[in-house]
């Protein structure tokens, strides 16, 4: 896939997103439901690496521009990571008290909300792909119920359904059916 | 207080690359190096950063460094910042991820994969809960039910674009206006 196509659709969904993995519906809809440049999978795939290392939650992109373009396309998603960043400074300098006007903080609300729901749509087809046996969808339980009722880190979540995965390895049962 | 440059990349290297858990740890982390230890930021500069972090597009944490850094070393600092948080990160996730792409037809590999999936498409509906947990007392069950389901309803009973969501709730956030406000 071509770099700076891949930077720019990158880039789009990150600019269209406030917080955590609110890119993500956007960016599983310009490249895996209309381009075809990463699977459900992948995209799964990246969200887990990029939380078992350090980092910020938008890490993912870097893993999702080297599934579509190898090492330049993961230069391009940490490109894109940066950029809006620097958006804060221009913040700064122009908005400063109008950052809190009732309509701006209301407008945020609401796209954040929303991308909550565009996050839960997202979730539905990787859920139908990771959650396929009794054991995938007891461990989603519990790590659903931990990640909302406790302030564990994601790390430990995903590192203990790592564990679950191998004990059920070694006892010769099958984690996919 | 102006930092100077090796001691301001080192602590920024440091807090971003050890920190786990994502933007907020590494933002408390940061407050309590900055502020309270270094006294190189103010609180008030703290707060104005933090807060114009959460109304940045794109990954707060790294908006709240460019901020932090652009108000401790003007736009060098800025850039700085932000590379010195999140560029070693990024080059470990790809290393994992490579090393993921050789080992995953693995039969253990495959199997600690199965439910690491299983965990992070449970971490997806977790997210989306939690960023509609605490909005809920400012936007009321209601809006919150209507702003996120019809999201949802939109986008994957509709096939609308998320973009198009996003216009359409921005949209309705401005000119909807929340209980008690007039």
């Amino acid at each position: 896939m071509n770099v700076l196509l891949l930077y720019l659709l990158l880039v789009k969904a990150t600019l269209l997103s406030f917080s955590g993995l609110s890119s993500l519906p956007i960016i599983r809809h310009d490249l895996v439901v209309v381009r075809g440049a990463l699977t459900e999978r992948q995209l799964n795939t990246s969200v887990a690496v990029a939380r078992m290392g350090p980092g910020p939650l938008g890490l993912y992109l870097v893993c999702v521009g080297y599934f579509a373009a190898g090492v330049p396309g993961a230069i391009a998603g940490c490109l894109a990571m940066m950029t809006p960043a620097f958006l804060i400074i221009a913040l700064m300098r122009f908005l400063g008290g109008r950052a809190e006007h009732e309509a701006v903080q209301r407008t945020i609300r609401a796209v954040v909300l929303a991308a909550a729901g565009l996050l839960l749509s997202s979730t539905i087809p990787m859920a139908r792909d990771a959650w396929v046996s009794p054991l995938t969808v007891v461990t989603a339980t519990i790590s659903f119920v931990v990640l909302v009722r406790t302030k564990l880190d994601t790390v430990w979540v995903i590192l203990g359904a790592a564990i679950v995965g191998l004990i059920w390895h070694a006892l010769g049962l099958p984690v996919h059916p | 207080m102006r930092p100077n440059l090796r001691q301001f990349t080192g602590l920024f290297l440091r807090v971003g690359n050890l920190t786990f858990g994502g933007g907020d740890p590494t933002m408390a982390a940061l407050q309590i190096e900055l502020v309270d230890r270094k006294r190189w930021l103010t609180q008030e500069q703290f707060g104005l950063a933090y807060s114009l972090a959460r109304l940045t597009p794109g990954t707060n944490v790294l908006a709240f460094c460019a901020g932090a850094g652009w108000l401790m070393r003007s736009a060098g600092g800025a850039v700085i910042a932000v590379l010195a948080v999140s560029a070693p990160s990024a080059m470990l996730a790809v290393w994992l991820l490579a090393a993921y792409q050789r080992w995953e037809n693995n039969a253990i590999v495959s199997a600690a994969a199965g439910t690491i999936f299983a965990s992070v498409a449970a971490m997806m509906l977790a997210s989306a809960a939690l960023l509609v947990r605490p909005r809920l007392r400012e936007a009321g069950l209601g809006r919150c039910a209507l702003l996120t389901g019809g999201a949802l309803a939109a986008n994957f009973g509709m096939g609308l674009s998320p973009l198009l969501v996003l216009a359409l709730a921005a949209a309705c956030g401005f000119f909807w206006k929340e209980r008690g406000q007039r």
